[in-house]
């Protein structure tokens, strides 16, 4: 059980923290989170499969209320090498959102993205050389997936969410999620984490994002109003 | 066998040789080591904050004021004398850099400075740092010889 609360934020968490324990059923406003988490992943499968022109899968989103100290594990182990995209949300319902893929996907994410006259030479998908149009060609996929999932997001809470310029980094999984984990230990014990992934099937690539909810963001997040099904659902069924 | 044990974000731990303290994957927070080299204990945290928010909490680990304070006490109370402690410092990058912030202090600069004012409060003398920069930092303290490893993912490691 968490202890005594500190403000507005932590207790938001606290309450969510506390009805997952009880395990009698799922919790409203978990669900709530998921709900948002896979409208956000929908809308950014969506974009990243017209960029890349081939068909993208939705993994199963999930959304969970993790201890601060178990947030580095979110992403495959703190010591894992992976190219994480990072940027702040502003708006309602702020917080961060990284996206990550794995290193030894650097060159099958950036063979589909950059052509093949301005690539770096050979090794340069470890991520250490890629060159300025390997950086942009990923910084401005984040952009791309991350205004997707935050369109999707904006459109359900009937709120309007902006993002930061990504940041972009190849690092170990600890050393990118510091930034978040300082971030909310000012304020929580806990982190509110909406998780899903994006794969695409014929070359195994498989991208994740993770929103972080400012602690603050909470109680909006648990309060606001959710706008039926998200439209993309809704086109597709026209 | 050499025990190796991984600290969480925000935990703080004393040990004395021949066990090793680790830490994956070091961004912008930081990692400080203390240790006394004649008895051969210290302790090492990972440092997410400058000071601890006000009003009581617990989190010694967490904020660099509360884990130095603690690390020294502990490793006195492990057989540390407070004359012999020696402190290394690292971490505190700059992961997502921004331009548009360049000259702004980051939070790890902050934690930094924290941490190496809270050192200079307890008396303990600073012997290395290795602090900055933009990359990830994976740190691991050998109580046996009191050498910091620091190794990134562009390769290499070194020795502190």
């Amino acid at each position: 059980m968490t202890t005594g609360s500190r403000g507005r934020g932590k207790s938001a968490v606290a309450r969510a923290r506390r009805r997952t324990a009880h395990r009698t059923g799922p919790s409203t406003d978990l669900k709530r989170f998921y709900v948002l988490s896979e409208a956000g992943a929908r809308n950014a499968a969506t974009a990243l499969s017209q960029i890349l022109g081939r068909p993208l899968r939705l993994a199963v989103p999930w959304a969970r209320v993790l201890p601060l100290e178990k947030v580095k594990e979110m992403a495959g182990g703190a010591s894992r090498v992976v190219c994480a995209l990072s940027l702040k949300v502003y708006g309602e319902a702020r917080g961060n959102l990284l996206v990550v893929f794995r290193r030894e996907q650097l060159p099958i994410l950036l063979g589909m993205v950059v052509p093949r006259a301005h690539a770096a030479t050979p090794g340069a998908g470890d991520g250490h050389a890629l060159n300025e149009m390997e950086r942009s060609a990923l910084m401005e996929i984040g952009n791309i997936l991350a205004c997707a999932y935050l369109n999707a997001l904006s459109r359900l809470l009937g709120v309007s969410l902006l993002p930061s310029i990504p940041g972009l980094a190849v690092d170990m999984v600890g050393a990118v999620t510091d930034h978040l984990l300082i971030e909310l230990a000012a304020f929580a014990d806990n982190a509110v984490v909406l998780a899903s992934q994006v794969h695409e099937p014929a070359s195994g690539l498989k991208g994740s994002i993770f929103f972080l909810p400012h602690p603050s963001a909470l109680p909006f997040l648990c309060r606001a109003q959710v706008h039926a099904a998200p439209p993309v659902r809704a086109r597709s069924r026209r | 066998m050499t025990r190796t044990k991984a600290l969480r974000a925000g935990e703080l731990r004393v040990a004395e040789a021949p066990a090793r303290l680790a830490i994956h994957g070091l961004g912008s927070c930081v990692a400080v080591f203390v240790y006394d080299p004649r008895a051969r204990v210290g302790g090492m945290a990972h440092i997410l904050l400058p000071g601890p928010p006000k009003g009581p909490g617990d989190h010694a680990g967490r904020y660099a004021t509360t884990a130095v304070a603690t690390v020294v006490a502990e490793s006195i109370r492990l057989g540390a004398k407070q004359a012999a402690l020696q402190a290394k410092v690292t971490g505190g990058s700059r992961m997502f850099a921004c331009d548009a912030h360049k000259d702004r202090p980051t939070v790890g600069d902050k934690n930094v400075e924290a941490v190496l004012g809270a050192l200079r409060d307890a008396g303990v003398e600073i012997i290395a740092t290795d602090v900055g920069g933009d990359h990830g930092r994976t740190v691991v303290a050998d109580l046996q010889d009191g050498t910091l490893t620091i190794t990134t993912v562009r390769g290499g490691s070194k020795v502190v």
